[in-house]
């Protein structure tokens, strides 16, 4: 099932992907009574989820033409974190620290590295990525599948972790290269309001196996630019999951990205180049794609 | 005023404290519907409340509620500035004359579970061996803020409040990063209290302390602070909203476990206070 935030009438509601996957059911019209995604995930049991998804599959009424909507995150207004997991592709690991001017021995890591990023107001499919004149002019992407998680995890192994994982959405990791430098750390050059576009939807863990393989695309305009399969994660999504869960709790509605491949065209830092007026788009086969503009602003 | 949130028979109250200090008052009694501290720093009504109305109101005996922290579920992390502190005027003044550009390290600390003063600080044996105490004063974000200059950002400060940053530093090794070093359940917390920014003594006139069993480690005031929350603010809302409730640290001073010689880190049975002058403290012991 894939549940969607949209916008109607100046208002935020919550609805289930019809099956012509153009429309939307509105959860309302479904029996199920929450005003957002945030509420969903945190009242939800697989088995309401599985009742949801037998009456949206059932469903004979009107449903509503996504161009009629507007477009939303799948949480718009993010109340929980976003974790982040540096260096999880090791080809990106190798690109990144070449670009650094690091030893080859420093891509390799013997724990995840986790950062969190702000994303109070979060972007959706469509929204734009601001590039800034003189200050974030040196933008960076990379697609990543993002967990959800579905109910408070607090020391659960990595075989549960399937259980705690509501669904599945695509993520968009963005930066200025420039001022993850000069920060230090990766925070304020990754938090920029745009810089983790997320979307279109979240598809529910029901539609896949506990570990899933998600194959990831991203492509700067009709560039290919990034592929690769989480696979190959270095750390696997149930390890990552079991790892931030010991003694911390992970509290439903927490999102987990799981890391980004590396670039076709690494090497060539020319190539690479983003924009104003470039479309980032991301895709992951069975989840869906967001596309979002690089906009100019000062 | 100060404000904070006591849980009385299993219920949760945004509350403001009376004039006296003995009592808190809950917000409700006050007419504002807000649930809670956070929805009512929000909506912007404390420029409607004042120091007689609450005087007059009915309150509870401090003695006979629990204090919690001010924002028990604070919107996302707290914002850390990382090395933030000179340790001394001699210090500062040679960063700053080495480092004109210099910029502050920021990151992002997990602030879903707070913690409240007197509640043990777990221990973590097996996972966490240098467990380390940070006093740090708290600017609590009073509404959006975006591309706000530093002349103007003061006016976005609710509040301060003071923090113990607790870190597991064996942990920032292994993750090369701060965040679950900082981010474990009850490592956060929290001064009872957030003292209104008028209320409050400049920030650059608050002394930081803390203390382990009665031993002074920090003390410092925050004019030692290499980067201030005016600084931040202006930083960190060129490019993007501050939101309302948003909690951003001004970092620690030297004086830390780490900073001893030879270290030193908290063992379970040690109590931490950590304070900040004019504001308040928050005392736990570790478990």
């Amino acid at each position: 099932m894939k549940l969607l935030t949209y916008s109607r009438d100046g208002a935020d509601q919550v609805g289930v992907l019809a099956s012509d996957q153009t429309s939307v059911i509105p959860l309302r019209a479904l029996g199920c009574p929450v005003s957002s995604m945030q509420q969903l995930i945190e009242e939800s049991t697989p088995d309401s989820l599985r009742q949801l998804s037998q009456a949206a599959a059932a469903w004979a009424g009107e449903t509503i033409p996504l161009s009629q909507v507007g477009k939303r995150p799948p949480v718009p207004l993010f109340r929980r974190d976003m974790i982040c997991i540096g260096y999880n592709f090791k080809n990106h690991a190798q690109e990144i620290a070449q670009l650094r001017g690091e030893s080859a021995k420093s891509a390799e890591v013997a724990e995840p590295i986790y950062f969190s990023k702000r994303t109070a107001y979060a972007t959706g499919d469509g929204d734009p990525i601001p590039y800034v004149p003189g200050y974030a002019e040196n933008l960076d992407c990379g697609v990543e599948a993002a967990v959800v998680i579905g109910k408070d995890a607090l020391n659960i192994s990595p075989e549960e972790a399937g259980d705690y994982i509501f669904g599945y959405t695509v993520a968009n990791d963005m930066c200025d290269t420039r001022l993850n430098k000069v920060y230090t750390q990766p925070f304020l050059g990754k938090s920029m309001d745009g810089y983790m576009p997320v979307g279109p939807w979240i598809v529910t863990a029901d539609e896949f196996p506990k570990d899933p393989e998600f194959h990831l695309r991203l492509w700067v305009n009709d560039n290919l630019r990034q592929e690769g399969t989480t696979a190959s994660l270095v750390f696997s999504i149930p390890y990552i999951v079991s790892q931030l869960s010991r003694n911390m709790t992970l509290k439903a509605g927490t999102m987990i990205s799981t890391g980004s491949p590396a670039n076709r065209d690494a090497g060539n830092p020319e190539k690479l180049k983003i924009y104003p007026g470039d479309v980032i788009r991301c895709e992951i086969d069975g989840i869906g794609s967001i596309s979002n503009p690089v906009v100019e602003i000062v | 005023m100060k404000f904070l949130t006591f849980a009385y028979r299993g219920r949760q109250y945004p509350a403001v404290l009376s004039g006296d200090g003995s009592r808190a008052v809950p917000l409700e009694a006050l007419g504002f519907t807000a649930p809670t501290l956070e929805e009512f720093i929000t909506s912007g009504a404390v420029s409607s409340l004042d120091a007689a109305k609450i005087d007059a109101a009915k309150g509870f005996d401090l003695r006979a509620v629990t204090l919690l922290a001010p924002i028990p579920e604070p919107l996302q992390e707290v914002l850390v500035m990382e090395n933030n502190f000179a340790a001394s005027p001699e210090d500062l003044a040679a960063y700053r004359q080495e480092h004109p550009d210099g910029l502050p390290t920021y990151f992002y600390k997990k602030a879903s579970v707070c913690n409240t003063d007197g509640a043990p600080v777990p221990s973590y044996p097996g996972h966490v061996t240098q467990l380390d105490y940070q006093a740090e004063l708290c600017a609590v974000i009073g509404r959006d803020a975006y591309q706000v200059s530093p002349a103007d950002a003061a006016h976005y400060i609710f509040g301060y409040t003071v923090i113990n940053n607790v870190i597991a530093r064996n942990l920032t090794v292994k993750h090369r990063r701060p965040y679950i070093a900082t981010s474990l359940d009850g490592f956060l917390p929290v001064c009872p209290y957030i003292v209104t920014a008028d209320e409050a003594p400049s920030p650059a006139e608050i002394v930081v302390r803390s203390y382990v069993n009665g031993d002074l480690r920090q003390n410092a005031p925050c004019s030692l602070a290499k980067y201030d929350f005016a600084y931040a603010i202006a930083d960190l809302s060129r490019m993007s909203v501050l939101r309302t409730g948003s909690i951003l640290t001004l970092g620690t001073p030297f004086g830390t476990g780490a900073d001893q010689q030879p270290p030193r880190w908290l063992r379970p049975g040690d109590t931490v206070t950590c304070e900040a002058s004019g504001i308040g403290s928050v005392t736990n012991t570790i478990r």
